[in-house]
């Protein structure tokens, strides 16, 4: 048995483990800069201290409810700094984590103050009689260990599910989510709240093992060393943090020969770990792990459902939450600023058409999109679809009525592979139940198993099946805009807006988007394309709408467009008829 | 009552230009850049010490030592940008941002050792005898101080303004790539940003160090004010977070003479968080809502 | 012949062994930190006495006294660790966790817990000896016992109406003013028009001193650390603030005099102790102090010889191979004469010694009180 003190170390460094996997859900999975985060170990361990004093609640009780004191603390907290973006974000976490420590230092009627809070009475898993001299130390290791055990089983059946999905695709690329339907500020707002619930669990641990909080606790120094460790374990694996957790938890302690320069040794360290492990100790394994695999690896050769490429199959991929509608679109304006990017627009898409959407480059055609989807509101004027007033809503509620798009730029998940990429896409017609994901119950498998049968068929139809398991970031360039294809297909909508889907494809690549789409309107789909390529849109289109600064030139058949002289004036020029 | 808000007015105006110096040098780095440098606050910290040690040790006159010390302070930031942020160019913002954490770390343990942890304090030449001014008491070394601040902050501006490295410097900010397509050497005038960076808010530690004191955990809060002041003023306007940081300043000033001093540090954020909740692009109207 | 010369080797032996056995004082100090510089002068303090115990023979039996010192930078959690490490790796005897007064209170929950003696010589915080610690004594003084020191210097004028005070937001300063307003109160003493706290990082007092002056208040009590302390005397000038100056031992400081001697003057301040004490155990631990390190004690240095000599005396009454309850009981039945006053703990392990007053008067510190 080791001696207390080893047992101490050991001890602490296994509890800071939680504000470090609390840490990481935020962090590393939802991918949000939230410096000031750690802040909220020392929320639960005061909430917790606090409760089991002031409130008089057993200790066992008083653990969880700080943690979940710490949750709704952080629910304020969250709420409005999601608001912003980019560093601001992290600054207000870390201007949000100060004002609490200020509160600690200066609400002394509530918090005891600087003086902190002695006295916390003690976790006993057994009662001193029945411990057979099972030191307090070991009893608080097992119960630490077996709840840090609960969490990671816990969190490693949320991440494999549509939940840790949104978190990802969040992560990698917030509008391309909003637009499959996940509520961005929906998703950041769970991952921070169960993140802060997690990291208040271990400060709840801490308070009852040292017996006494401080201030101190809610200052820079922990939030410093919780993000040392979990960078220098690494933020893409379970273990990570607590690889993390567990060396840089023990290592100052074995500094301490070198007293004085500790930080600065550690410092050093971070500084190395940084440049020469970016992904930390645990990623350093995972790339052992991956080489072995590489090895051993044959050419990969996934049975796939032999695919007839027929439209039945296409609309059997995902299963349809919404019919195809027709989308109205009344005297549609947009203005930035000054520069009017759309001028009372107005037309009608009808179910089961295939527009194209033409015009020069710069005449607002990604602006009708983005406003039609909701990534930007109209200035005035309306839009409906199936009747129902979308003009202004989110991306993720116009997705939810069953419209979806592909970009004019590139737009993936970069670090996701093409399947993961693809599932994420299924997210409205997913179980994203919490409490299915974790019981893994039968509706939920169920549902898992349609995502993974979806996803194979999107991949096969657009000729990916082989690119599975390859990160999206990594594809050529073609590929990359085949799996968006296979993204939109995923997602269950029948109105899909395709913005420039041919671009630096080669005709042989141009005929097979072009068999697709003929295939999509056979199936019911509903399409508006905005396209350069003449020969393309006029065999394909039913009908073509040509903006040019704007305004809305012409609504008509192909042919007619072709000679139409102020289309012709604008944008086909005189060679065009003939095409 | 009237008397003592007008005083705490004057006496804020004269720690928030210095607010704004160091906030300043955070700018530079942050909105030219896009570099969180979590050793900001260190920076700032050595330009104390740089100042101590010059006047201290070396023996240099007051006025010469602070100039030195914005000298050495420079130094200190090219050499933070060549090994802890140049080698990590590629990768996510984020790693900066824990790089220069690593750094801060290291200069004030550092700092820490070769100087030892207590306060230093920095003889200064100005007597403490006030100028009485009607009912507003000044001293010539505050006075003496923000005259300082204030010249190095238009010098600044006027460099930023007029001169080629200064256009070069704003032709990086706006564009980096089109910048390399122009010649410019990008590597060149990064390192060459860091180093005013570092002087700006070196300058201000040195300049607060003569005033008060130095000692090793000096700069953690300023960096966080500093932080609070590019928010509010601005990314990229010089007279944003000037004025920023004069508001700060007289805020601070205001609460401590009608709150509590133990407040104090709490307004730049309580600030600085409700105008990014109101206004979430920042106060000036350069800001700009993200990196 | 042979066994004698067995005998006596064996009793040689033996007598080696203990001559080379020590023991080991557990010390726990702010080596890095705000308080660094108290506990600095606090170890030099202890060093001394370790110096003078053992060239007269160490603590009995021939043991010599030793320290083991660890940096717990102030923090109370790093105070935890710190204890466990001084208890089970560095197998201490007696510990002294000091500086802050949290650290020592932190430190409790292990000492109570292992049973093992934990002397504290520089916690002034009263909830010390409220932890239900039986193994826990303080040999200094108390908050309380300063705040009724100097509340006798501040109730002695009369004219005396009001006070503002000042003092850091930690522990102690919260201690300083809660135990001086009460003291005050009880004497009937001058109304507490202002109190605030300011944190460690300020560094700009003009503002609070202003506001202080707008409430022109009869006396100011202003606890403020070094070197705050001589920019809170620059800035009192800067801002025109001139009242009678009360404060404690923070303003006792050699460097403090002499770069703003002349704003002193006048001022009084409760301390544990001041060179300027004549008693014998004063006159013997100057002397001993003088000789290793060629200058003057201070305050916190005599805290830190009381509280050694505390431990030796017990180590030495408690006899060699004795257990943690027997050197707990040696250090109840602790009468030691320190500087500072009578070390004699009552039954909650609270020695109690009487806080003394200087006045700072024509460029030196006598004493009041």
């Amino acid at each position: 048995m080791p001696n207390p003190y080893v047992q101490y170390v050991v001890n602490s460094a296994l509890i800071l483990a939680f504000a470090t996997i609390g840490l990481n859900i935020i962090f590393g999975y939802a991918g949000q800069h939230a410096f000031g985060f750690p802040v909220f170990f020392g929320v639960g361990a005061y909430a917790s201290a606090l409760l089991s004093i002031d409130a008089a609640l057993p200790v066992g009780l008083a653990i969880p409810a700080g943690a979940l004191a710490a949750g709704g603390i952080s629910a304020l907290i969250g709420f409005p700094s999601f608001r912003l973006r980019g560093i601001y974000f992290g600054v207000a976490t870390i201007a949000f984590s100060y004002v609490i420590y200020i509160i600690a230092q200066n609400w002394v009627d509530l918090t005891h103050g600087p003086m902190g809070i002695p006295l916390i009475p003690p976790l006993h898993l057994l009662p001193d009689y029945a411990a057979f001299g099972v030191s307090r130390d070991a009893q608080t290791r097992v119960v630490v260990m077996i709840t840090l055990a609960v969490v990671i089983f816990m969190l490693d059946r949320i991440l494999r599910s549509p939940i840790g999905r949104a978190w990802f695709a969040i992560r990698e690329n917030e509008n391309l989510a909003s637009s499959l339907g996940i509520s961005p500020l929906r998703y950041q707002m769970a991952a921070f709240v169960v993140g802060a619930v997690i990291s208040g669990l271990g400060g709840g641990f801490y308070a009852h093992y040292v017996g006494f909080v401080s201030p101190t606790e809610l200052g820079f120094h922990y939030i410093g060393v919780v993000f040392i460790m979990l960078i220098a374990g690494g933020t893409s694996t379970l273990a990570g943090p607590l690889i993390g957790s567990v060396v840089f938890g023990v290592l100052p302690e074995l500094l301490r020969v070198a007293e004085m320069a500790r930080n600065l040794l550690l410092g050093v360290i971070l500084l190395l770990c940084i440049i020469v492990m970016p992904e930390g100790l645990a990623g350093i394994w995972k790339r052992l792990q991956a080489a072995r695999a590489r090895h051993g690896r044959r050419p990969v050769d996934v049975p796939m459902p032999v695919v007839t490429h027929a439209a039945e199959e296409i609309a059997q991929i995902a299963p349809s939450f919404s019919t195809s509608g027709s989308l109205e679109v009344r005297d549609l304006s947009k203005q930035f600023d000054g520069l009017t990017a759309l001028k009372a627009v107005s037309f009608t898409v009808q179910s089961g058409e295939v527009v194209g959407l033409i015009g020069p480059n710069g005449a607002g055609k990604t602006t009708l999109f983005n406003v039609i989807t909701g990534v930007l509101p109209p200035t005035s004027g309306r839009v409906f679809y199936c009747g129902r007033e979308i003009g202004g809503r989110t991306p993720h509620a116009i997705a939810a009525l069953g419209i979806t798009r592909t970009y004019q730029i590139t737009s993936v998940f970069p670090e996701l592979t093409a399947a993961e990429n693809v599932m994420v896409a299924t997210h409205l017609w997913s179980c994203h139940d919490p409490f299915a994901a974790l019981l893994r119950s039968k509706r939920f498998r169920t549902a898992e198993a349609a995502v993974e049968r979806a996803t194979d068929m999107a991949l096969a139809l657009v000729g990916l099946q082989a690119s599975h398991q390859i990160p999206a970031g990594a594809l050529s360039y073609g590929d990359q805009r085949r799996l968006e294809v296979a993204v939109a297909l995923a997602t269950g909508a029948r109105f899909i807006l395709l913005d420039e889907p041919a671009a630096g494809l080669n005709t042989e690549e141009t005929e097979e988007l072009c068999g697709l789409i003929r295939r999509l309107r056979v199936a019911g789909f509903t399409v508006i394309v905005i396209e350069h390529d003449m020969r393309m849109v006029m065999s394909l289109c039913d009908r073509i709408i040509v903006i040019n600064y704007g305004r809305k030139i012409f609504d008509g058949s192909p042919g007619e467009a072709a000679v139409h002289p102020e289309v012709v004036d604008a944008y086909l020029g005189a060679g065009t008829a003939n095409a | 009552m009237l008397e003592l808000a007008f005083q705490q007015v004057v006496n804020g105006l004269l720690v928030g230009a210095i607010y704004a110096l160091m906030a300043l040098g955070l700018m530079v780095i942050l909105g030219i850049l896009r570099i969180i440098n979590m050793a900001q606050g260190e920076l700032y910290m050595l330009g104390g010490y740089f100042c101590y040690f010059a006047s201290v040790t070396l023996g240099v006159g007051y006025f010469p030592a602070i100039i030195l010390a914005m000298i050495a302070a420079a130094g200190v930031g090219v050499l933070m940008d060549r090994l802890a942020v140049r080698p990590l160019l590629r990768r996510p913002f984020y790693m900066v941002f824990l790089s220069t954490f690593a750094v801060s770390m290291i200069l004030e343990n550092a700092v820490e050792l070769i100087w030892g942890p207590d306060p230093q304090n920095i003889p200064s030449p100005f007597s403490s005898s006030p100028i009485v001014i009607g009912p507003i008491f000044l001293t010539s070394q505050k006075l003496f101080i923000f005259a300082v601040a204030l010249v190095t902050i238009v010098s600044f501006a006027a460099f930023l303004r007029w001169t080629r490295v200064g256009m070069a410097i704003r032709a990086l900010a706006r564009d980096r790539d089109a910048a390399l397509l122009m010649g410019i050497n990008a590597d060149r005038i990064q390192s060459i940003t860091f180093g005013i960076g570092a002087a700006l808010s070196g300058a201000a530690g040195a300049l607060l160090g003569a005033m008060f004191n130095v000692y090793p955990t000096m700069g953690q809060l300023p960096l966080l004010k500093g932080f609070a002041l590019v928010v509010m003023g601005g990314m990229g306007s010089v007279s944003g977070v000037f004025v920023a940081g004069l508001m700060l300043g007289v805020a601070e000033g205001l609460t401590a003479g009608f709150l509590s001093i133990g407040y104090v540090d709490l307004v730049a954020f309580a600030t600085m968080l409700v105008v990014l909740l109101i206004r979430p692009q920042g106060l000036s109207k350069w800001g700009k809502s993200g990196v | 012949m042979k066994l004698a010369i067995a005998a006596c080797s064996v009793l040689l032996a033996g007598a080696l062994a203990n001559a080379a056995e020590t023991v080991k004082l557990g010390i726990g100090l702010s080596m890095t930190g705000p308080l660094a510089y108290l506990s600095q002068q606090y170890l030099q303090g202890m060093k001394a006495a370790v110096d003078v115990v053992n060239k007269a023979g160490g603590v009995g039996g021939g043991r010599m006294l030793e320290l083991v010192v660890r940096d717990h930078k102030g923090v109370p959690s790093e105070a935890v660790a710190v204890t466990k490490r001084l208890i089970e790796e560095d197998k201490a005897a007696i510990v002294d966790i000091d500086l802050p007064s949290t650290v020592a209170i932190a430190a409790e929950a292990v000492t109570k817990e292992s049973k093992v003696p934990q002397i504290a010589g520089f916690t002034f915080a009263p909830a010390a000896v409220q932890q239900g610690n039986t193994f826990f004594f303080r040999a200094c003084t108390t908050s309380d016992l300063i705040g009724d020191a100097l509340a006798q210097s501040i109730v002695a004028d009369k004219n005396n109406k009001t006070i503002a005070m000042l003092a850091p937001n930690d522990d102690y300063g919260r201690s300083a003013i809660k135990s001086l307003s009460e003291a005050i109160a009880r004497f009937g003493g001058p109304k507490v028009v202002y109190a605030d706290y300011y944190e460690r990082t300020q560094s700009d007092f003009s503002a609070v001193l202003l506001k202080m002056k707008s409430l022109n208040p009869d006396s100011l009590f202003i606890d403020v650390r070094w070197p705050a302390s001589l920019t809170v005397l620059k800035q009192m000038v800067e801002v025109g603030l001139k009242k009678p100056l009360f404060s404690s031992v923070n303003f006792y400081n050699a460097k403090l005099a002499e770069q703003a001697g002349p704003l002193l003057e006048g001022t009084q301040l409760s301390v544990a102790w001041a060179p300027v004490f004549t008693d014998p155990a004063s006159v013997e631990f100057i002397k001993a102090y003088e000789a290793i390190f060629k200058q003057a004690p201070d305050d916190s240095a005599s805290l830190g010889w009381t509280t050694t000599m505390v431990a030796a005396q017990a180590l030495k009454a408690a006899g060699p191979g004795s257990d943690s309850e027997a050197l707990r009981k040696a250090l109840s039945n602790v009468d030691y004469k320190s500087p500072q006053g009578t070390v004699k703990f009552d039954a909650k392990g609270d020695a109690s010694v009487a806080a003394h007053v200087l006045r700072f008067k024509d460029g030196g510190y006598h004493l009041v009180r």
